[in-house]
């Protein structure tokens, strides 16, 4: 026994878990960020006249927002096509599946800059204008991560882990993309939807 | 390697552990678990002791010298001194306190203690808390960096009753203050995150999740706690950052339920959680001084899980309640933590109990009791507050700060301190260092009870114009006393490794 380790150390662990395991948790906390910032919006519009936002002018580009819905449905779709590719040891449908993930994640950020330009309102007008903003900013982080977790995705199929024993690379991979999809239905539907 | 063997972290058992990772013994370059978090556990304690001290200072007016030297400011007084508001010192340290002593002191020790508890060789993630400790510094030095820009940031407040920030006067040293919150707050989910992910992924199969040691069990409850309400006050901190930013008016006091709910320090989990590290701690230091195994088996794992999961409950409140006088337990609800935290204390006790004549203190026990006397101290107030009115003159935010310093600061790094004086030798395979830890332990135990009494003596009083009295120099002694004691952990916890080699079975005591 060392001297420096209890008496069970070394023992098999679950150790191959452990890039799904951080990225569900780092995805998790994320969530709860989006949710909270959802429910700040929801708090300060409580109460509010049905015309409180569009009162002030600001237009809501809904055709943009549903379509990242669908833009980034297709992205964890792409993505979840690079994981079973990765499990099958297919490296170059495993790439392509990651590879068109991070293309999806780059339109959406674009149509989520497109949204943000043309929202005609400025951020300080209203509180709740502040909260939009703020709501589109944390998407906007939120798709980045999506991007650089399927860019990673990539990296890691191309970079020879696409056999069964190193799939979980990839499938954490695709969690922080599966993250990126959930947290943008958050100003979705609170922006969006609720109005 | 043998017991006579000097232990390294370089050994080949390590080596194998870390697999292709470089493993160094050096500060700069080490991603082994024991060099990292004894070096974040003492950069915390450092930082503790240097704001605790600043504090005392800034807001006390023991005598004519100090009050000269330091202008009108008390510990409530609003004055300033030749322009510098000496108030944004002292609400500014007692905002930190939290975000950058307690929480990274939590993560520092988990990361030594918890693999060696669960018989894992390393972390899920090593480089990621090497990250952590080395973001860690660059966060403080950017909190503190921000008061030397221009001006410095105008006043910020979420520890104390009138939470804020003073949003008429933002300047760029705030963006440089809330950036700096920012990064502590995301590192902070880092660390949590690895936690969770080395007891989810690193403890051999066989191990059920329910049978683990306290302490660990309580680390994981802590961070799966933290993160999620770490990232509410991650959101809060944005918003805020975003108004900031662009001169909005979310922040000025329209909605203020956003606010208590997610800045606010006594209104959000973290202000009732950090007891929880010290506790779990204590479970597993009582059942090794006395040889034997908690009393009730996993009863102990399942009330420190019910009292987590408890702490939620500090968002069950309306904004009523920034001006109870008993914080963070204002309410009912948050109230609820005391019926596992006595079953707890009653397990402890019977675990004891159970083999007292075999009881032998050392020093981990000394920290230990003595954050369990500082929660009677708390419950104490409460008695007082039922008997006497405090709330008057402005007594409430000092009966208020000296409950929150006992039971959001005090107890907790106490529980920690006991934690690491416990695991961190043990897991170097060293005795621990008997004399200064006790010494550190009596310092810090001895400072915050006689800070806080001096603060709750000057409420007590209703009267302000005693805030120069002898109650004063009771607080400010205290509060110079309990930052020696948190340097001299400091210190302690960074020698660890030099101390005399343990005896092997005293090894296993506590895994």
């Amino acid at each position: 026994m060392s001297a420096v380790s209890p008496v069970s150390v070394g023992a098999p662990s679950r150790a191959g878990h452990t890039a799904v395991v951080g990225a569900s948790i780092m995805a998790t906390a994320g969530g709860v960020a989006m949710a909270a910032l959802g429910s700040f919006y929801v708090a300060l519009r409580k109460g509010a006249a049905a015309d409180y936002l569009s009162s002030t002018g600001m237009k809501f580009n809904n055709y943009s927002a549903v379509i990242i819905v669908f833009t980034l449905l297709l992205a964890s779709g792409a993505a979840g096509w690079g994981v079973i590719a990765a499990r099958l040891g297919n490296r170059r449908w495993g790439a392509t599946g990651f590879g068109l993930a991070v293309l999806f994640d780059l339109a959406a950020l674009n149509l989520l800059w497109d949204i943000g330009q043309r929202l005609n309102v400025g951020v300080k007008d209203l509180p709740a204008t502040t909260m939009v903003y703020t709501l589109l900013v944390a998407a906007g982080i939120a798709l980045s991560i999506g991007a650089a977790s399927s860019l990673c995705g990539l990296v890691s199929t191309l970079g020879g882990h696409a056999n069964p024993s190193t799939r979980y690379h990839a499938l954490a991979a695709s969690i922080g993309q599966h993250f990126a999809t959930v947290a943008w239905l958050v100003p979705f539907v609170a922006i969006f939807l609720k109005k | 390697m043998t017991l006579t063997a000097s232990p390294s972290s370089t050994s080949a058992v390590d080596r194998a552990a870390f697999g292709d990772l470089e493993v160094s013994e050096s500060w700069f370059a080490s991603v082994d678990h024991r060099v990292v978090g004894r070096l974040l556990t003492s950069a915390a304690l450092l930082v503790g002791a240097a704001g605790v001290a600043l504090w005392a200072l800034v807001a006390s007016k023991f005598d004519a010298a100090v009050r000269g030297a330091l202008g009108t400011s008390s510990f409530l007084g609003e004055g300033t001194d030749g322009g510098f508001a000496w108030l944004r010192i002292e609400r500014a340290v007692q905002s930190g306190l939290s975000p950058f002593v307690v929480l990274p002191l939590f993560i520092g020790i988990a990361s030594v203690a918890v693999p060696h508890q669960i018989g894992a060789r390393r972390l899920a993630f090593p480089r990621l808390q090497a990250f952590v400790l080395w973001g860690y510094l660059a966060a403080t030095a950017l909190y503190v960096a921000s008061y030397a820009v221009g001006d410095g940031p105008p006043q910020i407040n979420l520890f104390g009753k009138d939470f804020l920030i003073d949003v008429a006067n933002s300047n760029r040293a705030t963006g440089l203050q809330l950036g700096s919150l920012l990064l502590v707050t995301v590192l902070t989910l880092l660390g949590a995150t690895n936690i969770i992910a080395t007891i989810a992924t690193q403890r051999p199969i066989g191990q059920r999740l329910s049978k683990i040691g306290s302490f660990s069990f309580a680390s994981l409850v802590t961070s799966g706690v933290l993160v999620v309400s770490g990232s509410v006050f991650l959101a809060g901190l944005g918003l805020l950052t975003m108004d900031r930013a662009f001169d909005g008016t979310v922040t000025l006091g329209e909605f203020n339920g956003i606010w208590s709910h997610a800045l606010w320090f006594p209104g959000r989990p973290e202000a009732l959680l950090m007891l929880l590290p010290g506790l779990g701690a204590l479970v597993d230091i009582a059942a090794a001084k006395v040889n034997a195994k908690p009393v009730g088996g996993v009863l102990a794992n399942a009330l420190l899980g019910a009292y987590g999961t408890l702490t939620f409950t500090a968002w069950a409140s309306g904004s009523w309640n920034q001006s109870h006088l008993l914080q963070p337990t204002s309410t009912l609800q948050s109230a609820l933590v005391v019926i596992p935290l006595g079953l707890l204390l009653l397990v402890v006790l019977a675990t004891i109990g159970s083999n007292a004549k075999n009881l032998k203190p050392d020093a981990s026990l000394l920290p230990a009791v003595g954050m369990v006397l500082l929660v009677a101290l708390a419950v104490l107030s409460v008695v007082v507050v039922v008997i006497q009115d405090v709330a008057a003159d402005g007594g409430l935010e000092l009966w208020q700060f000296s409950q929150m310093s006992l039971l959001t600061v005090g107890a907790p790094i106490l529980g920690i301190l006991a934690a690491a004086i416990e695991f961190i030798p043990r897991s170097l395979g060293r005795k621990a260092a008997g004399a200064p830890a006790s010494l550190a332990s009596l310092a810090t135990l001895g400072g915050f009870a006689l800070g806080a009494l001096g603060v709750a003596g000057i409420a007590f009083q209703n009267s302000l114009d005693k805030a120069a009295s002898a109650l004063s120099v009771i607080a400010l002694l205290g509060g110079l006393l309990a930052a020696a004691g948190l340097a001299l952990s400091a210190v302690t916890i960074l020698g660890a490794n030099r101390g005399p080699l343990a005896p092997s079975d005293s090894l296993e005591a506590t895994n």
